[in-house]
Order: C-alpha cells, then sequence, then structure tokens
C-alpha cells in the first residue's frame, strides 16, 4: 500500500475511501427534515455519499446525529512544518553534565499553575521528585533547584518568588483553557515580567496540553511544551537556552555588531 | 466612572464621519516609532499594521517593521483560522527571524546580522527588493525590540510600525514607541457593552495621566529598577522624602505600607504595579489619598476592578512618561464567527471613548476625529494630535 | 453481610475519627473568621454591593477588622451602631458603607438590648430557613423519588441562563441532580460576587442570583416531570460560609464541603477552614442539605490502588466533624472515586470492593461515587466504557449519588450531548442490572473480601496515627494526599480572629437548638423515609 504524502486522506478500509465518523446536535426538533439538514451539513462539510445513521431527540428542540461519509478533501502532509522547542534532548546524565560544564553553578527554577489553574498534574510530572514515565522530575538532578509553588498562584507570587530565589527559569503551567482565559493569564504574566525589568534576566517557559510551541513564540515566552512532555525535555532547553544567553553576552563584549 | 470619559468634556458636539482615516494621517503626524498593540489575538493588529504601511509606501515614505510577537503567519495559533498577511513593499526595511525570512514570498536583502538570537534564529534587518507577503518576529522583550528598531532607524528607516504579541502591551512604551494604536474588537467580549468595557478600561490605564508634581525634577525614571521605592510625604515641616532599596514591590508590599508616612502620600516605583499592591492600599487607612507613581503605563498590571477600589478610596495613579494613543481601531469579527454590526460597535466605542479617535479599518469609517471638537485643552484627555 | 467486613476495625477507626474531631474543636470554638462575620450580615439580610462592586458584607467587617473590633463579634458591633445611631439594619449597613458613621465612634450598647435586637432579626431568618427546608419537604413528598442510584449531572457554560438551558434538558433526560460549577478560582476570592453572571471560566460564578435564577428553574422542570430536582453547588473556598447562608436561602439541596479540601488543594489556611467548615456545616444542616465530601480528590494526584485508605480515612473524619456540626448521618454524603488505572488486571474487582465496603461502613450516609477522570485520555470510545463499568459498580453496591461520568472529560465541559450520553449510558446499566445487587454474594476469603479489609486496617492505623499526632500536625507532616500545609500558611489566615468573652454569634444557638431536638430529621429523598441514604440490608 503506497501512501501519497502530499494527498493523504482517511482510511476506512481501502485507500483513498475518505470514511469519516462524526455526532453532533442540532437545535430543532428531531424528524425528516432534520435529518436532510445533517446530509446537507455533511456535504457542505466536504463530504460525500452522507448517511445519517442514527438520529433521536435529545431534548426540546435538539436532535443528535450519528453520520458517515467520504471526505473529498487530502492535505499535503510534506508541506507541514510544526515550530518545535529549539534544544538537543539530553539524558539526566548529559543534562547535569552540560550544566556544569557550560553553567557551573545549579539552575534555579520556580514553577506554578498560575492564576485560577488548579490542574498540577502536568507541573508535578515536571519537576516533583518522582517525575513521569520513569523519568525523573527536575527537582531530583543535582544540578537543578526548584521551586513548585502548586496550583492557583498569583502571577504576583509567582514572580515575587523568582525575585526572591533569583530564578533563571520561569515555567507556567496551564491547563484550563476556556474561553482562553489561559492566554489572559500567560500576557499578564509575561507583562508583569517585563515591568519590573527583569526580562533578560529570566527564561519564560509555558506548558500544558493545549500549549504549542507556537502560542509560547507568539505570546513572547521562550519555549512551549505541549502533552507528552517529558522533564528531561524541559531541562534540556533549559539548561543550553541558559549556556546561549551567557555565551551571547560574552560575544556581546568582544563586539559582534556595530 | 471611567476617569478618561468623565474628564472628556470635549465630545460634546457629536463627531462627524469621515473618510479621512486617523490610521493614514499617524503617517503625517511626526511619529517616529508606532505600536500597534491590542486588547487580545485577533482584534485586528495586523490589519491597522497594513494599512499603516500601505500608506507609507504612498508617500514615498521608507518604512522599518518590527513585531513584538510573531506576525504574518497563515494560521493562528490557536484557532488554526488563517489570519491577514502582512504585505511589504519595495524599500522597506524588516527585522525579523532567519527562519521565517526564507519562507517569505517578499524577496529580502539582508543588511546585518544582529547579535540577538531568539527563540525562531538569529535576528537579521533586511531590506525588501520586491513586494510580497513575510512572516515577522523580532524578538520577545523589550530590549531586544528597542535595539533592532534602533538598527532600523540607523539605517534609513523614518517611521517604525512594531506590530504588538497578542494582547500584550508593552511595545506601547514610551521607551519604545511615541504613538499608540489600540485594536479591539468583537473577540474581546461575547456581547457589545462588553467590548466596550473592557476597551474602556485598557483606554483608561494606558492614557493614565501624567505626573505633574514639582518633585518630578527630582527624579531620573530610566535609572530607577524595580528594586527602587521613594516615598514623599508633605506635612506641616514640609516634604519629606524616603528612598527605599527592596528586592521588588511584588516581595516587600507589607514593608512599604509600613513606611508609608500616612494619607496622602506620594509612592514612586521604579518596576511594575501589581493588583496586590492595589488592593494591600485601598484596605489600609493609612494610604488613603496616596499616588502612585510608575515609570509608564505599560507597568500598570493590576485589574480595573483593583486599580478602581484604590482610587475610589482617594488613590491616584500618575506616570512618569505618558503614552500618546492616536486611535483605536474595531474589528466587528471573532475567529469564532461571531460578528456585530460594524457601524454599531464603531458607533458604541466611540461613544464611550469620546477623546481618541476610532476607526473601522476595513469598512473605511471613522469617528471622533479631531478638528470637528471643540478642544479644551484637557491635560488628561489625550486627544493631543488637535 | 455482603462482604465479611471485620467490623472491630470499624469501631477503632470510628472512636480514633472523633479522637481526631474533638482534638481540633477547641480552635474552632475560640475562633471566628472573616468569611463567619460576614456570615452574620448576609444572614441579617446585608447582602448589597457598592458602586464598585465590593460586597458591603466585605466593606463592614473589614471596618470592624481594622478597628480591632471583630473579637466581639459583629453582630454586637452591628446591634451597638443601630442603637447609638437610631438606624434599621439596612440603614446602617449603607451609613457604614458610605463611612457616614464610623466603628470608632460607635460607643460600647449593653449586652442584653444589642441581643434583644439582634435575636429579634436573626429569629425571623431562620424562621424563613426553616420554612424553605419545609418547602423542599412538601415537594419532595408529593413527587416520584425514584430509585437510587440518582443520576447527578453536572453543567458548566459560564452564563447561568445557557447553564439553565443545558440544565433543563439534562432533568428531562432523566437527571435527578444537577450541579453548577463554579467559574474557576471562586474559591480563593475572598468575596461573593454579585447578581447574574454570563462570564466565567469552566463554570458559572456562585452568587445569590445565580442559584434563585437555577432553583426556579429546577422547580419548573420538576413540575412538568413530575419529580424534584436537586440542586448543587459548592460550599467550599474562603467564603465557605457565606455561600452556605446563600444556598441555605435558595433551597439549594446538596453542597460540595469537604473538611480538608480546601487546605490541601487549595492552600487555605487550615485554622480558617476548619472554623469556617463548623459554621457551614451548622447551617447546611439546619437547612436539611445535604453535604458532598470530595475524597475523589485524593486519588487525582496519586495512585487509587495504593492510596484507597486516604479516602477511608478522610470519610471518617468527615463524618466525625460533619456529626459534630449536627449534621444528621443522612445528610453526611461521602465521597469515593472510581479511579483505578484500567490497564489494572482485576481492576474493576478491586474498585466493586472498595464501593461495598463504603456502603457496609456508612450504612445510612447518601454516598456520593464519583467517576474516572483521570484515566479518562480523549479517547472517547474507551472512556464511554469506562464510564459504564463505573455505573455497573455503581448499581450493584448500591450507591446513592452517582455523579455520571462523561465520556469527553479532559477535553471539554459537557456538550449537550455528551450528558445525554452519559444519562442514556447510567440508564440503561443501572434499569438493566437494577436487582442485581440482590442476587448476588461474594466468595469467602476471596479476591475483593481481602481487598476491603486491607484497605480498612490501612485506613484504621493511618487514623490512630493522626489521632495520635492531632490532625493539624498530620496535616503539617503531609500525611494526606502527600501535601504539607503549615498551621500558619496558606491564604485566610489573616481572616482568623481569636474570639473575645464577650464574642456574639446569635446563629449557632438558634441551629443548634434545633439540630439537637430529638424530632430534627430533614426528609431528603421521599419514601421509603427509613434508611434516608440507601440503608444497611
Amino acid at each position: 500500500m503506497e501512501v501519497n504524502m502530499t494527498r493523504v486522506r482517511p482510511y476506512g478500509d481501502t485507500l483513498d475511501d475518505g470514511y469519516m465518523q462524526l455526532s453532533f446536535t442540532l437545535p430543532v426538533q428531531c424528524n425528516a427534515e432534520a435529518r436532510k439538514a445533517a446530509e446537507l451539513l455533511g456535504e457542505k462539510m466536504g463530504l460525500e455519499d452522507v448517511k445519517v445513521v442514527y438520529s433521536d431527540n435529545i431534548a426540546d428542540n435538539f436532535s443528535f446525529f450519528v453520520v458517515y461519509g467520504r471526505c473529498t478533501h487530502s492535505v499535503d502532509m510534506t508541506a507541514i512544518d510544526i515550530p518545535k522547542v529549539d534544544a538537543d534532548f539530553m539524558s539526566y546524565q548529559e543534562i547535569n553534565g552540560f550544566i556544569e560544564k557550560h553553567i557551573g553553578r545549579k539552575i534555579v527554577v520556580v514553577a506554578a499553575c498560575t492564576g485560577t489553574d488548579a490542574h498540577t498534574v502536568g507541573i508535578d510530572a515536571i519537576i516533583n521528585m518522582k517525575g513521569y514515565r520513569g523519568e525523573y522530575g527536575l527537582e531530583r538532578y543535582p544540578w537543578f533547584t526548584t521551586y513548585n509553588l502548586g496550583s492557583q498562584v498569583p502571577n504576583e507570587d509567582l514572580l515575587a518568588k523568582a525575585i526572591q530565589v533569583n530564578a533563571d527559569a520561569l515555567l507556567v503551567s496551564q491547563v484550563v483553557t476556556q474561553r482562553n482565559i489561559h492566554i489572559d493569564n500567560l500576557t499578564h504574566l509575561a507583562e508583569l515580567v517585563e515591568a519590573e525589568g527583569i526580562r533578560d534576566k529570566v527564561l519564560l517557559i509555558m506548558g500544558g496540553p493545549r500549549i504549542s510551541h507556537e502560542l509560547a513564540i507568539e505570546l513572547g515566552y521562550d519555549a512551549g511544551f505541549g502533552p507528552g512532555t517529558l522533564p528531561s525535555h524541559v531541562g534540556s532547553f533549559i539548561a543550553q537556552a541558559l549556556a546561549r544567553t551567557i555565551r551571547n553576552s560574552k560575544e556581546h563584549t568582544k563586539g559582534v555588531y556595530p | 466612572m471611567n476617569q478618561s470619559v468623565s474628564s472628556a468634556k470635549i465630545a460634546a458636539t457629536p463627531s462627524r464621519d469621515d473618510t479621512k482615516n486617523p490610521i493614514d494621517m499617524v503617517v503625517f503626524s511626526g511619529a517616529n516609532n508606532i505600536a500597534v498593540v491590542g486588547l487580545a489575538k485577533n482584534s485586528g493588529k495586523t490589519v491597522a499594521l497594513n494599512a499603516i504601511i500601505k500608506q507609507a509606501h504612498a508617500v514615498g515614505m521608507r518604512i522599518g517593521v518590527a513585531s513584538s510577537g510573531r506576525d504574518g503567519e497563515k494560521l493562528d495559533a490557536v484557532t488554526r483560522l488563517p489570519k491577514p498577511r502582512i504585505e511589504v513593499q519595495r524599500g522597506a526595511l524588516v527585522a525579523t527571524a532567519e527562519k521565517l525570512a526564507m519562507s517569505a514570498s517578499a524577496s529580502l536583502e539582508p543588511l546585518i546580522k544582529t547579535k540577538h538570537v531568539t527563540v525562531l534564529g538569529r535576528l537579521i534587518i533586511y531590506r525588501v527588493n520586491s513586494p510580497g507577503a513575510i512572516e515577522i518576529a523580532s524578538g520577545n522583550k523589550a530590549s531586544v525590540v528597542k535595539s533592532v528598531t534602533e538598527l532600523m532607524r540607523h539605517l534609513g528607516a523614518e517611521l517604525i510600525v512594531i506590530d504588538g504579541a497578542a494582547g500584550r502591551r508593552f511595545s506601547s512604551a514610551p521607551s519604545l514607541a511615541d504613538t499608540t494604536i489600540l485594536s479591539t474588537g468583537a473577540v474581546v467580549a461575547p456581547t457589545l457593552e462588553g467590548v466596550v468595557s473592557r476597551t474602556a478600561q485598557v483606554v483608561e490605564i494606558l492614557t493614565c495621566p501624567q505626573w505633574s508634581d514639582p518633585h518630578r525634577q527630582r527624579f531620573d525614571p530610566e535609572s530607577l529598577t524595580n528594586q527602587d521605592v521613594v516615598l514623599i510625604s508633605s506635612g506641616a515641616m514640609g516634604n519629606h522624602v524616603e528612598e527605599l532599596k527592596v528586592k521588588s514591590v511584588l516581595v516587600s508590599a507589607a514593608e512599604i505600607i509600613r513606611q508609608l508616612p500616612g494619607p496622602g502620600s506620594t509612592i514612586i516605583l521604579g518596576g511594575a504595579l501589581p493588583g496586590n499592591l492595589m488592593r494591600d492600599l485601598a484596605a489600609n487607612r493609612k494610604a488613603r489619598g496616596s499616588t502612585v507613581v510608575v515609570g509608564d503605563a505599560t507597568r500598570i498590571l493590576a485589574t480595573h476592578r483593583d486599580l478602581s477600589l484604590f482610587k475610589s478610596r482617594g488613590g491616584r495613579i500618575r506616570v512618569f512618561h505618558k503614552i500618546h494613543l492616536q486611535a483605536i481601531t474595531t474589528c466587528p469579527v471573532a475567529p469564532d464567527g461571531r460578528m456585530f454590526d460594524a457601524e454599531t460597535l464603531l458607533d458604541a466605542v466611540a461613544k464611550a471613548i469620546k477623546h481618541i479617535p476610532v476607526v473601522d479599518v476595513v469598512a473605511g469609517k471613522t469617528r471622533n476625529l479631531p478638528g470637528y471638537h471643540e478642544t479644551t485643552g484637557d491635560e488628561t484627555g489625550g486627544g493631543g494630535v488637535a | 453481610m455482603r462482604l465479611d467486613i471485620d467490623m472491630a476495625f470499624v469501631d477503632r477507626a470510628r472512636s480514633a475519627a472523633g479522637r481526631i474531631a474533638d482534638g481540633i474543636q477547641p480552635t474552632i470554638e475560640a475562633y471566628t473568621t472573616t468569611s463567619i462575620e460576614r456570615t452574620v450580615l448576609r444572614l441579617l439580610g446585608i447582602n448589597g454591593v457598592d458602586e464598585n462592586d465590593v460586597p458591603l458584607p466585605n466593606i463592614i467587617v473589614d471596618q470592624a477588622q481594622a478597628a480591632g473590633l471583630l473579637e466581639d463579634g459583629i453582630a454586637y458591633w452591628i446591634g451597638s451602631a443601630m442603637l447609638h445611631q437610631g438606624l434599621s439594619l439596612s440603614e446602617i449597613a449603607n451609613a457604614l458603607a458610605r463611612e457616614e458613621v464610623s466603628f470608632d465612634r460607635i460607643p460600647r450598647s449593653d449586652h442584653d438590648t444589642v441581643r434583644r435586637v439582634i435575636e429579634h432579626e436573626a429569629t425571623r431568618v431562620c424562621s424563613y430557613i426553616k420554612g424553605r427546608r419545609l418547602q423542599r419537604e412538601r415537594l419532595i413528598a408529593r413527587s416520584n423519588s425514584g430509585t437510587p442510584p440518582y443520576l447527578y449531572v453536572i453543567v458548566a457554560t459560564g452564563n447561568i441562563y445557557e447553564d439553565v438551558i443545558q440544565a433543563k434538558a439534562a432533568a428531562k433526560c432523566g437527571a435527578d441532580i444537577i450541579a453548577v460549577i463554579r467559574s474557576t478560582g471562586q474559591s480563593l476570592l475572598d468575596y461573593v460576587p454579585y447578581g447574574p453572571t454570563t462570564e466565567g471560566f469552566g463554570g458559572t460564578y456562585a452568587t445569590q442570583a445565580n442559584f434563585r435564577i437555577m432553583r426556579e428553574a429546577l422547580d419548573a422542570v420538576g413540575r412538568e416531570c413530575g419529580r424534584y430536582i436537586r440542586l448543587v453547588n459548592y460550599c467550599s473556598g474562603l467564603c465557605m460560609p457565606e455561600i452556605a447562608a446563600m444556598g441555605a436561602l435558595e433551597r439549594l439541596d446538596m453542597m460540595l464541603n469537604d473538611a480538608m479540601y480546601g487546605i490541601l488543594f487549595r492552600n487555605i489556611n487550615m485554622q480558617r477552614t476548619f472554623v469556617d467548615q463548623h459554621f457551614s456545616r451548622m447551617i447546611n444542616a439546619y437547612a436539611g442539605v445535604i453535604i458532598n465530601t470530595g475524597e475523589d480528590n485524593y486519588l487525582t494526584t496519586a495512585d487509587a490502588y495504593e492510596e484507597a485508605h486516604t479516602v477511608l480515612a478522610s470519610q471518617f473524619i468527615n463524618e466525625a466533624l460533619a456529626r459534630r456540626s449536627g449534621l444528621t448521618p443522612w445528610q453526611i454524603g461521602l465521597g469515593h472515586a472510581y479511579e483505578m488505572d484500567p490497564d489494572m488486571t482485576d481492576g474493576f474487582l478491586y474498585e466493586l470492593a472498595q464501593a461495598e465496603m463504603a456502603r457496609i461502613i456508612f450504612p445510612e450516609a447518601p454516598l456520593k461515587y464519583m467517576p474516572p477522570t483521570k484515566h479518562m485520555t480523549g479517547n472517547i470510545f474507551k472512556g464511554h466504557l469506562m464510564d459504564a463499568m463505573f455505573n455497573l459498580a455503581g448499581v450493584i453496591s448500591g450507591q446513592t449519588i452517582q455523579l455520571l461520568g462523561i465520556l469527553t472529560e479532559h477535553v471539554h465541559t459537557p456538550h449537550l450531548q455528551d450528558r445525554y450520553l452519559a444519562i442514556e449510558n447510567a440508564k440503561y446499566i443501572m434499569d438493566n442490572a437494577r436487582h442485581l445487587r440482590e442476587e448476588i454474594t461474594y466468595k469467602k476469603g476471596g479476591i475483593m473480601e481481602k481487598r476491603a479489609n486491607e484497605v480498612l486496617k490501612e485506613a484504621t492505623s493511618m487514623l490512630e496515627q493522626v489521632a495520635e499526632i492531632s490532625l493539624m500536625s498530620a496535616i503539617e507532616d503531609g500525611m494526606f494526599a502527600s501535601v504539607k500545609r503549615e498551621r500558619t500558611g496558606g491564604r485566610g489566615l489573616d481572616g482568623v480572629i481569636r474570639k473575645s468573652e464577650r464574642y456574639y454569634n446569635p446563629f449557632p444557638g438558634i441551629f443548634m437548638q434545633e439540630l439537637t431536638s430529638s424530632d430534627f430529621s430533614p426528609v431528603l429523598w421521599g419514601n421509603p423515609a427509613k434508611g434516608q441514604g440507601r440503608g444497611a440490608e
């Protein structure tokens, strides 16, 4: 079976048959017209051969549909370019060795779920001793000093702690993304860091199940880590980015640019 | 009540719609650096930016384009919906990352490799040799943006525009830009009233009035850092000035309040003005009627609610350097498909913020254009282009 | 008995929990909090806001605290101010808020005179709350109560009017209980927002107006369906007792209230929490509210198999503290959850063993069983199956309140169709296996019996250890959920005030008189009235 990577389509039981399943609700009474509406909606979405296989009233004037159809669209996967965090991922041993060699002191990280967010699972997996998927958290690394402030930490408190302990990196976890509340929160923190005049001194890093590196860049953070991130990924990035900052400031004194 | 609204006595006369566009006029206003900032993502910044670029080109002004976030990408990083591209004309200068320059449809000639390495690679100043679309990211911190805009100026840019990142507003700081344009739109809130009130709140903060106290001369705001806090009290025995060294106002709010001499004092902060300080001051009788002074309005990071609480206890907020807000743009469409009537939104925003021109760039409609008002020289109003 | 559980350990555990609760009672009695004092004002009818949306109870209590008067109780000082100024309660509240009157200039009035004035107002509101309770009992008597497990679903749109649409749809599909999820972060607000709200994050703000809107909507849809639809909200966070009062006034039926949740998971100061929860629960008890405790949270951060005993230990502690606040056993909806890793062999057996164990140990409690969340991945198809297994465990073990799992857990707050599918799932399984519970017995000495006794023994030894060192020390040592909290750390300690000898609050006296009378027995589920929870067999 030869898949054409420039024209990838859904697979049912034959290459390129395009089969997809959908389920959705329409805010109308369930009847023949509503079923036709569901079918037409499928066609408008680019499906052919649309079949409404199930429909029922689920509340007054709400009907539920399960629909199958063949997708007429395809995607060119060779043209996909997703920005990724720029770091060579290293192991626990390598990271500690790297920090010892290139930085020569412990890296201080302050982490929290900020704003109203109460979901600490992500940040705990990255920071806490116990770690995640068999990897130690950063707390366990001899060359990291970590502070995990837990959940629902106001941005002001996170930054206060960072200032108190001269943090090299701030790690912010955001899980709740309803109505883009995470964007408001993350924006406020970055503005606060800038207003305090210490943006040049800290790495700003965000993480969470709906966080991408793209979003991090857009909001002016240094990195964004999404689902599946391991402590060593974050550790590698922090170590290398910090080493780069130190190198750059040395370069500067040698006078690289006019 | 919104302070800038209540002080806008100038707007008693209804403003006329006019095809003259303040975005176009900004090009002739003598501005050097224009920051385009927004209330949120998808509030219409790039549309405003493109309008400025186009107008500058039309009058033969060499423009330099920078972005404090990342702009001109095809799809939105959150909604995955298409975004307006940034179109640059021949002769323009742009500061962007090497990686992004490679995918531009405009043809670019590198002029200077800067020392700044960002998450998207090294920043380079390019000259546009043939027009087209481009993605711009010029560093994610004020220090870097400042450095690249200075370089572009050095290389001959006559007008520099700095596109803001999402809802971040740090690029409107007077140290980076002498003129600011603020974008708002349907994305800001589900209801028209919500959009208007949030916009008015942000404008109230951005146009925070200047500190005009005689003490002003004693301070060089550029030399103050987040470790500097100054307390000034005026009493029967004259003024008393107390200079404190703290870790940061974020760490030492309690300490600052303890040192506060009494009601009616002035508190100068070298760093940020956070919400918890506002709440603490509001709750303390010793802080009644006090004035808090910060470098500029981008340092004010308390919510409108916290600021109102402080003000309701007689508090005042002042800045060393005032932001010059030239215009507000409105965008009636939100990425989720919600839509307001363009004219209704424009009118509603213009009615709430009477002292600043409001424009819908796409519809080409303008309200509150200066020149149709009787200007009363209101200091706090900020309609300074008249 | 269905599972042979060693009752000697149950007795030991319950007695240790009693000692634990007695250990913190002196702290509870010695202190009041700003939120309790605000609650007193709310109960006295002061509940507006000023032009900055700051609630009047906050303004007045902050003023009294700044003047150092809270140790006597706000009831005493507001009464003194009324007498001194010759104003009514609402007049004096407004005058204080506008700073026309200052506590600094109010002299002490005669205690007995103040008491007479305040007691009069307090009795009036208490009889109103009692009237709300009796109204609930009338509504229940008139309707079909169905059979447990009662189906509990959540709505969480952020907009109260949208919540109403979703809640009505759910009730019509067969939901018995509607919980309105609170906007994330409200627990950390030191004030209660005001008025109907349409913008929340991950939920809808708990305001008195929102409570009233949803209550009216559920009463209306209940009349249509011939059932009484129960309304739930959160009584937790820095405003715990204030929300308890709002719930009592607006006839909420259940409130989420856990003795330790705020301390461990919201970093609220422990003294603040224990003092607040005691008064809150008194209000809940008097209003005929069923509390729901939050033991499920112990399992979202730790392994559900290894930490099962912490759930049981917390249930014992919640029970002991709740009893001391006057709640009857059938008002104590102890929580537990179905959270084991689905990859675990025999996981269902362990879950069922623990669910049966809880049923046996707390025979009268309206147990609240909570669905899988931690191992829900976004694979909605597998998630729907996990919810089905959870529903089966619920009906077999005779749970009272079944919080329905939603297949889109971890994806978004439930859409209309998600809730419909969840209710359909539960109805199908619970009807299909309705009397299975009465047909099966468990193997003597089998996997399940061993598991239940093992968890019970671990819980007992944990409780005895805690009783030894005191609950606050145990929390400081990180014995619960591996979270360490300092006695003087966390949020809200500045709102904890030691009471003076003159301290006055009219409500505990009125409440406790009713709660300790022998005929206090709120009707919560309708017939059969005996066995208010599910009843031991």
